[in-house]
């Protein structure tokens, strides 16, 4: 693990120290211009060929995401961590280097509202096509009123 | 005679009721006569919330839920969601629970994949069977019903240990029932494996190579029938299986043929690893102390279990108070299913449901 953080502190020229979580797992966070390329040379260099999870987070003033990588072979994992920028709550799609985002992006944008530039298929995953708003925002009360299908929304699939 | 008029493509739409689809899943299925050219899954039609109830839940009021994603395996979800909560109490349960909780996951990898041998066959037109496996997932059902309560939605582990320990003559009963059903074992492979129609059936089919699966983000046995030998309780072990002598099957092909045949041998595995535990488990009491109040300290913590369907996760951010300000399932269905198009293009329409169905996905935790 820590030859994992110091191979990771040298690439990415970080000051702090990459200490794991309660989890044991380090975070690396990233800003969206570095996520492409800090994803690539992780997949490519750092032989972190397995995406695991997508997770996406409301932190209240600005939204993240987390992508957890692990490499198989040498048994590591790393929380890539993004802040969303609040004015286009968009980041690139990080499809390209592992297919398992796909879906797993598509409910991050279908419950927290996040684009993902380049995505092959960005739409609502688990609900319906016409659902406004996005449930797992802090601003989306649960108890928010009923969606009623129109016509066009019952027939999504073609 | 020459064949006159339009041709065209026909989209034909399966589900979300079906009786094949293993819950309500849709797929709309583009064939060029009976050949597959585009598969288009949808899904959500069980969506139920899970993870803005985390955030609405105290943690303990959460403890019932987690048996209702994958409803087929409920002490691995129950697993994932106190272990991810234990690691940020920084709490772990006595050895006694440890064995307990190894117990009752085997039982129940047991029980789903006995499901899954029976629905499966009978999706390829084997009908008997499902018969037999049910028959004996019975006893499995009757052995967690005696000590938890529940057939399925088991509510057992708590913080820091489990609900209740053994009832008198439990252990014994769970020793008793590891002989009978490798003798049931026998008879489940003898009945299916060399029948011909089977194995043209799923010979070669669905196929998902190394690559893909790996890339896909695929786990469980799918994986490992692809050709990557990791399984959780190995590889990135938890709880005290690493105590445990046991074995993690891998085939090669990639076929729905290679996934049953690693289906079939890792209900070996957890019978052999049922029957160490119970030789070897402490007495002890089941329960760490940790309060009537949980509020963990603020932190986040990815903890995840090797599931019968994969790995199951839990990403969990706690920001010190009683309840969670983030709960996200890493369901193993659900990323599972990312392979699926793929797998059945250029197939035929009656593989689509072998396909699907030696994914061995679960509605429930695949829309949460």
């Amino acid at each position: 693990m820590s030859r994992l953080t110091d191979g990771l502190k040298e690439a990415f020229g970080l000051s702090e120290l990459l200490r794991p979580g309660p989890d044991g797992i380090p975070t690396l966070p990233v800003t969206v211009d570095n996520l492409k390329t800090t994803a690539k040379t992780l997949k490519e260099q750092f032989g972190f060929s397995f995406l695991s999870t997508v997770t996406g987070l409301d932190l209240g003033d600005h939204r993240a995401v987390v992508y957890t990588l692990r490499n198989l072979d040498e048994h590591t994992e790393l929380h890539l961590k993004v802040a969303v920028p609040t004015a286009s709550e968009t980041l690139p799609t990080l499809t390209g280097l592992w297919r398992s985002a796909e879906w797993q992006e598509r409910e991050v944008y279908d419950l927290l509202g996040i684009h993902f530039l380049g995505h092959p298929d960005l739409r609502r995953i688990l609900l319906p096509q016409g659902w406004v708003g996005h449930p797992l925002r802090k601003d989306y009360t649960a108890t928010a009123g009923e969606w009623v299908a129109t016509p066009e929304e019952k027939s999504e699939a073609r | 005679m020459t064949v006159t008029g339009k041709q065209e493509e026909l989209v034909v739409n399966m589900g979300p009721q079906h009786p094949s689809t293993h819950g309500v899943f849709r797929v709309v299925v583009t064939l060029d006569g009976e050949k597959v050219t585009k598969a288009v899954p949808y899904v959500g039609y069980l969506h139920r919330g899970f993870e803005k109830l985390g955030e609405m839940r105290r943690y303990t009021q959460y403890l019932p839920y987690p048996d209702r994603w994958d409803y087929v395996a409920a002490m691995t979800n129950e697993a994932a969601y106190v272990g991810a909560v234990e690691v940020l109490l920084g709490v772990k349960p006595p050895r006694r629970a440890d064995y307990l909780r190894v117990i009752a996951m085997e039982l129940n990898r047991l029980a789903s994949h006995l499901l899954w041998y029976g629905t499966f066959l009978m999706d390829v037109g084997a009908l008997s069977p499902f018969l037999y496996s049910f028959r004996d997932r019975e006893m499995i059902l009757e052995l967690l019903n005696e000590l938890t309560g529940a057939r399925m939605t088991y509510n057992y582990f708590r913080f820091g240990g489990v609900a209740a320990d053994t009832p008198p003559n439990w252990l014994d009963e769970v020793a008793d029932f590891v002989p009978y059903f490798r003798d049931r074992m026998v008879e489940h492979e003898k009945i299916i494996v060399d029948n011909p129609i089977f194995q043209a059936r799923v010979e070669g089919v669905g196929l998902l190579s190394r690559e893909d699966a790996l890339n896909c983000g695929v786990s469980g046995p799918m994986l490992r029938a692809s050709g990557v030998q990791w399984d959780l309780r190995k590889d990135r072990p938890y709880s005290v299986y690493p105590e445990f002598n046991f074995n993690i099957p891998v085939r090669y092909n990639g076929d729905i043929l290679d996934r049953f045949h690693i289906r079939i041998r890792e209900m070996h595995e957890s019978i052999s690893i049922i029957e160490q535990a119970v030789k070897a488990i402490p007495g002890g009491p089941i329960q760490t102390p940790v309060g009537k109040v949980i509020k963990p300290p603020p932190g986040e913590a990815y903890f995840a279990v090797e599931s019968p369907r994969g790995e199951l996760g839990v990403y969990l951010k706690s920001n010190g108070t009683d309840r969670a300000e983030r709960l996200h399932i890493r369901a193993p269905s659900f990323v599972n299913l990312t392979a699926f198009p793929a797998m059945v293009k250029g197939h035929l329409v009656a593989d689509v449901i072998a396909v699907l169905g030696s994914t061995d996905i679960l509605l429930g935790e695949v829309d949460r």
